[in-house]
């Protein structure tokens, strides 16, 4: 075997490669330099852009005695009483400052019909901000087996999604249970707003109504929280004509909701997927829930 | 030491010899050229994957994690939502507005805020200045949103069928929306030029419904009778 | 001093002559090669334009509504996401395993995978409303149930593992270069499960919501990076780039044969899918499944992604007739196209069958989403970058194999063990009956062998 090549001979030198080689202590330099000049100049951006957004305002006494942990904020919607008028909905856009548009809205109203068929339609004009005086249904009135209207808004849901998967936690539960967006960390990757099993959550669009003040970030119902930590209702219950809408502190056993929940039978919506809501239905329908 | 350095040689030249047969003296002498060797084994491998692993599950496992994440939420974020201006203020519009106020008393628009038909406390023109400064008076469609009779509307709630319901005339011209209730239908000035035709106001449920044994017919049978100066009403 | 050689000449540094030396290079350059760059600068130049477009705060000319959240832009993030992980995982067999004839892919798939992952950075950088924020955020605030969070953390990590990748082999550390090859291609095996894990945790929608959204998320990535090298081992055979003869040669049947096995797996996988989602009581998921087969999205579904992107580029790599380099060209172009589709069907399918009516989005039964111009430059911008630079590498670096390799000795057992793995596995496959296509020559008898009258005819 005079011809086995040496396997254990050492290794040949390796070709010459196509670049001169930096060396490493060039290397070393450059990245010293560069890389805080990279992480100052984003801080500086960072700071610059913070500057130039609405600074917090100062507290005052009301608010500044509020604890929030000594409250549940729970919320009610007697489906039964809900005529469909929308003035919920335009109460909330005004208070708010919501865009006016339909896709935008904190909370909308449904109407939801189940014909004699069997078939359920379900129809939101103008997220039922007019009313349904415009939306005629499809089907003659004798073919209608039941009809309700039906407020949907943010669940405010005790294992809610959107907080799990907001990828800088800028979304986030207070103390006393309302999901809040912090409008100056959300990047507007709309996580939240595909998370949601409730289609409650939507990007602010550019316009003249931004209820955050910044277009771009997530938006949803809020509980009107800078009414409830004043001791008002949300805007939304203010207005009901007909108190189809309940709010109060379910840590009060006397509040309208406590009630409610604990002697009457409410339901949630789609409550096989968990999310605990917070806000409760009176009379909803098994055929169209 | 030197034992061991010894048999790993060994165990070395028997893996050439066994490449060397299996796959020819050219393919091995361009690996042998090629070949650097570590000498450390590379469980590091293992370690790595397992590590991902560990990652991947915990990521699916956290999941279940509800909640708020970040350093524990300051009152920065909280504040700038509990500061914003509200606009629907509830405030005591009776204590200005008493005439109004009273008229509601005990009727079924006592229960609603003021704001749910007029506009938002907050846009109320400044403080009274000695005239009276009216809020925007209600828009006849703001009766219709809630009191025309839509399927999904609550059987006990008062909604009435427009198409049936005093066509052709506004829902103020009857109604009180503070009182909520409906005057009897006022006399109602017949102009001799561009009337209508009599059956669009003089339908059974209409602002002036006829007679038993009247029937709606074409004017010209109407005014048979009933013309200025005939003698009828 | 640094002095940048290419090709042994330096490059000089100081700008008049750096433009001279570019002049002197562009009029050097064959005219179709001017001609394919001047195309990519001109789209480049169409998806900048939609850039600038979208950076402006205000109205960013972007079609996604509250129903249909994650549009075009997304698909594209994903798409190039998917890309670059399925690059590495192609060549992880030449790099990490050390099987020779996947040997041909290390420098092309490594500087492939950066631009495909710079590019895709990119696009999720023009779709994020606010992404320096997001740099901040998912840093200083870490989100670790969010597997979208996690997603960043991978991405980073291999882009950090690709550049040391890239640096190694071009600079020539041949162990470090192994190290990071093998972390390159452990992370390109999780990355594309934490992107398919940011569909697959929610539970709102049905049709992403799953253990398979992961597994699909990988399998489409390894099609796409496999096609993607099968195009560019195209071009390597057919214009003699550097490195063509083992190209061709070895990598080519190579890509061929993964290619074959990737969209066989991807077809089952689909397969389940749709299976799963047609008998499926969920009503979103089974609205969902409606929609790609029945609805508005089937055309594309069953044209592009099924019959173009599975079973065309599966039957050319099947047929001896098509096993041919511009077969396999045309199989990697269709391939990778019905990768594309499939994610941009896949994101849409899961929002337009909506969870609640959404605000009077009541699009019986489905709501509508079409990208905006602003959307589609912007994608189209990214493909043409890439090629633009992958161009530029392909003629300024040289790209063929290295002359050194380092094994990576795994302990004896694990060697043992996958060399009798492997044994088994080929006289598994060994033992099952031999298919044979039909043969449509008549065969050759063997007492008339051909060129019999070779000595009678060289005596002439």
């Amino acid at each position: 075997m005079t011809d086995q090549p040496d396997l254990l001979a050492p290794l040949a030198e390796p070709a010459a490669p196509a670049f001169s080689p930096i060396s490493r202590r060039t290397l070393l330099k450059a990245a010293a330099v560069g890389v805080p000049c990279l992480i100052g100049g984003g801080a500086i951006f960072e700071a610059l852009s913070a500057l130039t957004s609405t600074p917090v305002p100062t507290v005052d006494p009301i608010v500044a005695n509020y604890d929030a942990s000594a409250h549940r904020w729970g919320f009610v919607v007697d489906t039964v009483a809900c005529i469909g008028c929308g003035k919920c909905v335009v109460a909330c856009k005004t208070e708010n400052g919501v865009p006016l548009d339909e896709e935008h809205t904190r909370t909308w109203i449904e109407r939801r019909t189940v014909t004699t068929a069997g078939a359920v339609i379900v129809q939101s004009p103008e997220a039922g901000s007019n009313g349904f005086e415009e939306a005629a249904l499809p089907i003659a009135a004798a073919d209608v087996a039941a009809s309700q209207f039906v407020a949907w808004l943010c669940m405010q849901c005790e294992l809610s999604p959107c907080t799990t998967v907001c990828p800088v936690g800028a979304t986030f539960r207070t103390a006393d249970g309302v999901i809040l967006v912090d409008e100056a960390r959300c990047i507007g990757c709309g996580y939240c707003v595909v998370a949601c099993p409730y289609g409650a959550r939507y990007l602010v669009p550019a316009g003249a109504r931004t209820p955050t003040g910044v277009a771009g970030v997530a938006d949803k119902c809020t509980f009107c929280y800078h009414r409830v930590t004043r001791g008002q209702q949300p805007a939304c219950v203010e207005v009901c004509p007909v108190e189809a809408r309940k709010f109060g502190d379910l840590n009060d056993p006397v509040s309208e909701v406590s009630v409610i929940l604990r002697d009457r039978a409410t339901r949630v919506l789609r409550p096989e997927l968990g999310t605990k809501p917070r806000v409760h239905y009176l009379g909803l329908e098994d055929r169209l829930a | 030491m030197a034992a061991r350095r010894r048999s790993r040689l060994a165990v070395r030249r028997r893996a050439a010899g066994r490449a060397l047969r299996r796959f020819g003296r050219r393919a091995v002498a361009r690996t042998r050229a090629n070949i650097v060797r570590l000498r450390r084994p590379a469980l590091v491998v293992a370690g790595v994957i397992v590590l991902a692993t560990i990652l991947g599950v915990g990521a699916f496992a956290a999941s279940g994690f509800y909640g708020q994440y970040g350093p524990p939420r300051t009152p920065v974020s909280v504040r700038s939502w509990q500061l914003r201006p509200a606009s629907y203020l509830a405030s005591d519009c009776r204590g200005c507005h008493s005439e109004a106020a009273a008229a509601t008393t005990g009727l079924p628009h006592a229960r609603l805020l003021c704001e749910t038909c007029h506009v938002p406390s907050v846009a109320h023109p400044g403080p009274v200045t000695g005239v009276v400064q009216m809020l925007p008076a209600v828009d006849q469609s703001d009766c219709v949103t809630c009191h025309s009779a839509l399927p999904g509307r609550p059987v006990d709630f008062a909604q009435v069928a427009l198409d049936d319901h005093y066509t052709g005339a506004e829902c103020l011209a009857c109604h009180d929306p503070h009182t909520s209730t409906a005057v009897k239908p006022r006399e109602v000035v017949h102009p001799l030029a561009n009337l209508p035709p009599c059956a669009t106001c003089h339908t059974p449920l209409g602002l002036k419904a006829y007679p038993a044994n009247h029937e709606p017919a074409a004017d010209e049978v109407c005014l048979a009778c009933h013309r200025v100066g005939a003698g009828g009403p | 001093m640094i002095l940048v050689r290419v090709h042994g000449r330096p490059v000089p540094l100081d700008p008049r002559q750096a433009w001279r030396a570019i002049r002197t290079d562009i009029a050097a350059m064959p005219r179709a090669l001017k001609a394919w760059l001047l195309l990519l600068l001109l789209l480049m130049a169409i998806g900048a334009i939609g850039a600038v477009r979208a950076l402006f705060p205000g109205d960013k000319g972007i079609a996604t509504t509250p129903t249909v959240e994650w549009g075009l832009l997304i698909v594209g993030y994903v798409f190039f996401a998917i890309t670059t992980s399925g690059l590495c995982l192609a060549s992880s067999l030449g790099t990490v395993f050390g099987i020779d004839r996947f040997r041909p892919l290390e420098k092309r798939h490594a500087v492939l995978a950066v631009l495909c992952l710079v590019t895709a950075f990119g696009v999720i950088a023009l779709d994020l409303h606010f992404p320096v924020r997001m740099v901040f955020g998912a840093v200083f605030n870490p989100a670790p149930a969010s597997p979208m969070w996690w997603m960043g953390v991978f991405y980073a990590a291999y882009l950090g593992s690709l550049l040391v990748e890239v640096w190694s082999i071009f600079w020539h550390h041949p162990r470090i270069h192994q190290w990071s090859c093998l972390s390159s291609s452990v992370i390109a095996v999780v990355a594309p499960l934490t992107l398919g894990a940011v569909f697959a945790v929610l539970e709102a929608r049905a049709f992403w919501h799953g253990l398979f959204t992961p597994l699909h998320m990988v399998a489409a990535a390894y099609v796409s990076g496999v096609a993607v090298l099968a195009i560019v081992f195209y071009l390597v055979g057919r214009l003699r780039l550097v490195g063509w003869e083992r190209g061709v040669a070895v990598a080519q049947p190579a890509i061929r044969g993964l290619l074959g096995l990737g969209l066989a797996v991807l077809s089952l996988l689909v397969a389940r899918q749709l299976f799963s989602g047609l008998t499926s009581s969920d009503a979103g998921l089974s609205s969902a499944t409606r929609l790609l087969l029945t609805g508005p999205l089937a055309p594309e579904y069953f044209g592009v992604r099924l019959l173009g992107g599975l079973t065309i580029p599966l039957l050319l790599i099947a047929l001896p007739r098509t096993r041919t380099p511009r077969g396999l060209l045309v199989a990697g172009l269709l391939a990778i196209i019905g990768v594309f589709v499939d994610r941009l069907t896949f994101v849409e399918a899961g929002q337009l069958a909506p969870v609640t009516t959404v605000s009077g989005v009541v699009s019986a039964p489905f709501a509508a989403y079409s990208p905006s111009p602003v959307e589609i430059a912007i994608v189209v911008g990214g493909i043409a970058l890439v090629a633009f630079l992958y161009t530029l590498a392909e003629r300024y670096l040289d790209l063929s194999e290295s002359e050194t390799h380092v094994m990576i000795w795994m302990p004896r057992w694990a060697v043992h063990g996958f060399a009798t793995a492997a044994g088994a596995a080929r006289r598994a496959v060994g033992a099952l009956p031999r298919f044979r296509w039909p043969r449509r020559r008549p065969a050759v008898t063997a007492d008339e062998p051909i060129g019999a009258d070779g000595p009678a005819e060289a005596a002439d």
